[in-house]
């Protein structure tokens, strides 16, 4: 039996002062800036790795608290994501829109991002995507359950867009693999 | 993208989801240990400044008069912020100098190594340079340097040693 995310939110999860995420995050950043000279695009990329690191960790936890079953379309893999997922891990509830006509792809509004708190972006970081290690999460944790899908930014408020949104594509559905050394 | 089966370092069998890299000596370097120290440094900085701003208006601290005040302020406000828990101990010889205990530091309590309890100890030790760096940011957002070391001295129970240059 699957549980709310809200319901896993409050008494499932060890809760820590957003605060200190939200800073330490900043100084990763700061920091990934400084060690790629502000090559924002290869901080991009270091970010996605980070994130896909901590989803493949991730996905465990989330499926251990919420018991969620085997979506059978992606219709059903965005609600979970979306009002499980973001709400129990950063207590959010992003909105999903513009599916394509395959219903392969679709667009996650983040009306408020707790990463990007009390962040001012330079002028001149038109490249950096600050937040792009939550596509590396969201990369990681689906590639843990057989989903291999891309994920990226669109717009981000940092950039003064009206609106945060990111896109998630669905490739295409792994085959279950026995792991080598296992029949 | 990187993928699950991709190679990340030259350390053998770094996969992503690994912890590989614990075993590479690079990682008591002066390039990594400075680095993890500058997390805590930069996030202590601001984090003094977030905890004044919401004192101010509850009108929680209006008095540092000394450097003891500050480091108070580090046991309680701060150690409350990151660990939910209050620093276990403070002690001062009066002259700068200031010990702070921890009895549980939990970002090692759960940490536990394969390959026992020194391997432990070892790798534990790492991790500690994030705390002295937040230390060190929160006294100097206050104008003061300081030099900030950590030892385990019973696991979990971790002792911080705060040299300042202020005399009283």
């Amino acid at each position: 039996m699957s549980r709310s995310g809200e319901e896993v939110w409050k008494n499932s999860t060890e809760k820590i002062n957003s605060e200190l995420f939200t800073l330490t995050y900043g100084s990763v950043v700061a920091q990934l800036c400084s060690d790629y000279n502000n090559n924002y695009n290869l901080v991009n990329k270091q970010l996605d790795s980070m994130g896909y690191n901590i989803g493949i960790r991730l996905i465990e936890e989330f499926l251990a608290k919420t018991g969620a079953a085997r979506c059978h379309t992606m219709k059903e893999t965005a609600e979970i994501i979306l009002k499980v997922g973001f709400k129990m891990f950063l207590n959010i509830t992003p909105q999903v829109d513009n599916w394509s006509l395959d219903n392969r792809q679709f667009s996650l509004i983040l009306n408020e991002n707790p990463l990007a708190d009390f962040v001012e972006l330079p002028s001149d970081a038109k490249d950096l995507w600050y937040s792009q290690i939550l596509c590396g999460v969201l990369r990681g944790a689906l590639h843990m359950v057989q989903l291999d899908v891309s994920v990226w930014f669109v717009k981000d408020v940092l950039k003064g867009d009206d609106i945060t949104e990111l896109k998630l594509k669905l490739n295409k559905i792994l085959k279950d693999e026995v792991p080598a050394g296992e029949d | 993208p990187t993928l699950i089966d991709l190679q990340l370092s030259t350390i053998k069998g770094d996969l992503p989801g690994g912890v590989e890299v614990f075993e590479s000596s690079l990682i008591f370097s002066d390039d990594v240990t400075v680095r993890i120290e500058t997390y805590g440094f930069n996030l202590g900085m601001r984090l003094a400044e977030l905890l004044m701003f919401h004192g101010a208006q509850s009108n929680t601290y209006n008095k540092f008069v000394d450097v003891l005040e500050i480091l108070k302020f580090v046991c309680r406000d701060v150690w409350w912020s990151l660990y939910g828990k209050e620093m276990d101990n403070l002690r001062t010889n009066h002259r700068g100098t200031f010990v702070l205990v921890d009895s549980n530091y939990k970002l090692i309590s759960r940490i536990n190594s394969a390959k026992g309890f020194s391997d432990t100890l070892t790798k534990s030790k790492i991790y500690l340079w994030f705390p002295c760096g937040v230390i060190r940011g929160i006294v100097l957002s206050f104008g003061i340097d300081c030099d900030v070391s950590a030892e385990i001295t019973k696991f979990p129970a971790v002792t911080f040693n705060i040299k300042t240059t202020i005399n009283n």
